[in-house]
């Protein structure tokens, strides 16, 4: 399966945050997308998830494509534990691979059934990363997923989502060249206000 | 001369062994249960007709569309209108069902609405990129955000069905009913009895709210809140 970006243009109030952005990737691709704050990675991820319509431009391949995603924020339900919260988008009523996958990501066996609104920041983005990489579908959007882990949960993190990937396509939204290089895939760099080199 | 005159103000001695000379009557517990299950049925349909309608509200702006002006009626009407035009529609025995339910349907509705607006809409992008099920959806993101108003608003309700419910009792004076004792209590100039059967109201209604916010914590407990 091929995905393609075709001339992504967005501005909001008059404001252009994304410029003419066009790129390709195809199934169990890895794309780390890279830039500045403020560049529109995270709009760009919208637009790919259908959370926003472009002001111009064409989407190829994401119609029926069913996706999962790290947000920018954690996104999580306050009030249920991490293993509810990562086994949300499963068919299934059955929590041992949410329960697993955390386990994986290093999140303690106490606090795996403490409502999330419980647990620290570092857990809380380990939840969402889970949720994302558990959840069927042909695409995973990853928007800064490592922000607010520690060195060792980071790489701990990046082992986990190459292990989850299974042929799906992936990608990657970061400012920092270390995380980039932690999910060895290809990098795209998005300038302030510009196309993707 | 008025001070101590049971006639206008009976002392809370005099009105404690009226209630306890009531209890001991035969036909006391059928009244206060009679009056106690109306009040509390139209109680009941409001909060299932209310949470029904605001969810429906919340999803389709035409429900929200046709029941926000019949809304803004219920609560402008007096409840003494309601009370004389419902009694030339229903007997008398369902008339407390009938104004408890119409004085707090509004009040659960507009609270539940507010809270089911008030979802988390990051939550519910979420939902929507995770293609996560109606039902889902429900249970992590609209109950959770509708919970605490719904519940504030059943606290109110409770006490709002029971002075309404009661006052279409004094009324329409069903046979066997806390607002047919009320009513002879000012017939027979009797502040002792007046005072007992409110203080049983009083009871009933305290009850009425525990068993609600039990209930409701049950609930809540059931969907982990």
């Amino acid at each position: 399966m091929n995905f393609s970006v075709r001339g992504i243009s967005k501005s909001y109030q008059g404001r252009r945050v994304l410029n003419d952005v066009s790129f390709s990737f195809s199934s169990s691709d890895r794309l780390i997308i890279m830039g500045p704050s403020g560049c529109g990675k995270t709009t760009l991820c919208r637009i790919l998830a259908g959370l926003e319509r472009p002001d111009s431009g064409t989407l190829q391949g994401f119609d029926l494509l069913r996706l999962s995603m790290v947000f920018q924020e954690d996104r999580l339900c306050s009030h249920l534990s991490a293993v509810e919260n990562a086994a949300l988008p499963l068919q299934k009523k059955d929590t041992a691979p949410a329960f697993e996958a955390l386990t994986k990501l290093g999140v303690t066996k106490e606090d795996l059934s403490k409502p999330v609104v419980q647990l620290s920041g570092g857990q809380k983005r380990r939840a969402a990363l889970a949720r994302a990489m558990l959840a069927p579908g042909e695409l995973v959007i990853l928007d800064e997923p490592f922000k607010g882990l520690d060195a060792e949960n980071r790489l701990r993190a990046a082992s986990f989502i190459l292990d989850m990937q299974q042929g799906r396509s992936l990608i990657c939204v970061t400012h920092e060249a270390v995380e980039a290089d932690l999910l060895h895939g290809k990098t795209l760099l998005l300038p302030m206000s510009g196309g993707i080199s | 001369m008025l001070v101590g005159s049971e006639l206008l103000l009976a002392s809370p001695v005099t009105a404690l062994k009226t209630l306890c000379g009531l209890a001991v009557q035969a036909g006391f517990w059928a009244t206060a249960f009679t009056s106690l299950w109306r009040i509390f049925l139209g109680f009941l349909l409001a909060a299932l007709a209310a949470a029904l309608l605001a969810w429906m509200s919340s999803r389709f702006s035409a429900c929200r569309f046709l029941v926000s002006p019949l809304v803004d009626v219920l609560k402008a009407v007096p409840v003494a209108s309601f009370i004389i035009l419902a009694l030339m529609w229903v007997s008398g025995r369902q008339l407390s069902t009938l104004i408890s339910f119409l004085m707090v349907f509004p009040v659960l509705y507009g609270n539940t609405l507010a809270g089911f607006d008030c979802a988390d809409t990051q939550l519910l992008e979420m939902a929507y990129v995770f293609r996560l099920s109606g039902f889902k959806k429900f249970k992590a993101i609209y109950l959770p955000a509708a919970l605490p108003s719904f519940t504030a608003g059943c606290r109110t309700g409770i006490g709002l069905a029971f002075k309404s419910g009661v006052a279409a009792e004094v009324i329409g004076l069903p046979a066997g009913t806390i607002g047919e004792k009320l009513y002879e209590a000012k017939l027979f100039l009797s502040t002792g009895e007046l005072f007992a059967w409110t203080a049983v109201l009083i009871l009933l209604s305290i009850l009425c709210e525990k068993l609600i916010l039990w209930l409701l914590k049950l609930l809540c407990r059931g969907v982990r809140l």
